[in-house]
């Protein structure tokens, strides 16, 4: 069981301040959503918090041992970003095998419904719903402790959806979740806790406090 | 099975050959392969396929460090061309 615990932190883009002396913590269980109107700075937060946007200041901690500036290197969060990342020319299957050397790590991918079915087609060759599902059994079965989802139910068909939602809470049995995307219901139905950004500040709300 | 680096370079080693080649008509390909080339490579992978960084980013690599690696492959491999290509001039002269 993990907990990051962001007791601070401050983002800008540009001239413009997106989060002013913020805090928010997520642990392992945690389905954490992220909403705000566009532009407010959802992803940007993710990106400060994978350590490839750079933040103002940033005060944090890994079970309450104090962490250093964010990196990819540092191997405790995964993100998913807004935009395709796995190169296109190459297939699920090639993917897979360069991520997961060991037969027993590829096994639960592979085991997904449809990977098998897209396997050995490159990914410039699927459907943008199908190269999207498989980034995100990709991201949700790496080893870090802590994934970011940025929009991972933006083009997906409905039946891909259901898998991801069921993978989602499942993995969050061992991981923590971040999630940002504008689709409410689908985010809603699998949430923990919520945060909405507004005017710079994050709000919090325990999804018991929303149910009462 | 490839691994990520060289997936990565294999990707900006295109962008850098053609580069290369089309400086080598008017200087000199080798230093060029090695040092301006692999720059031009990166501006050139940035450019069409700078979201395929989060795939390496995943991974554990930075981008400081693919490049870094990038340049010192690329400058191994210059080298053992130039000296291939010495080689075979002197043996022809012979």
């Amino acid at each position: 069981m993990h907990q990051v615990n962001v007791q601070s932190i401050s983002i800008s883009q540009g001239k413009r301040r997106l989060l002013e002396n913020s805090s928010l913590s997520v642990q392992t269980g945690d389905i954490l959503t992220i909403s705000g109107v566009n532009g407010c700075g959802k992803s940007t937060l993710m990106k400060a918090l994978f350590g490839t946007h750079k933040s103002d200041q940033l005060k944090w901690s890994l079970d309450s041992k104090p962490l250093g500036k964010p990196s990819p290197k540092n191997k405790l969060i995964a993100m998913l970003p807004q935009d395709s990342f796995l190169p296109r020319d190459l297939t699920p299957s090639e993917i897979i095998a360069m991520l997961f050397k060991t037969h027993e790590n590829q096994k639960p991918l592979f085991s997904m419904p449809y990977v098998a079915d897209y396997s050995l087609k490159k990914l410039s060759e699927l459907s943008h719903g199908a190269a999207r599902y498989i980034e995100i059994v990709v991201i949700l079965h790496l080893w870090h402790p802590f994934i970011l989802l940025d929009e991972p139910f933006s083009l997906l068909a409905p039946l891909h959806k259901e898998a991801i939602k069921k993978l989602i809470v499942e993995k969050s049995k061992m991981k923590g979740i971040v999630i940002v995307d504008h689709y409410a219901e689908d985010i809603n139905e699998i949430s923990t806790n919520r945060i909405w950004i507004e005017n710079g500040k994050l709000f919090h709300r325990k999804v018991a406090e929303d149910a009462e | 099975m490839r691994s990520l680096f060289l997936q990565y370079y294999r990707d900006t080693f295109i962008y850098n050959l053609v580069f290369s080649i089309i400086v080598g008509f008017a200087g000199n390909f080798y230093i060029c392969f090695a040092t301006f080339g692999s720059l031009v490579s990166f501006l050139a992978y940035q450019y069409h396929k700078g979201h395929e960084y989060y795939f390496y980013y995943n991974y554990g690599y930075t981008k400081n460090e693919l490049m870094t690696k990038t340049i010192l492959v690329n400058a191994i491999f210059a080298f053992i061309l130039f000296s291939f290509a010495q080689c075979t001039k002197l043996m022809f002269k012979a």
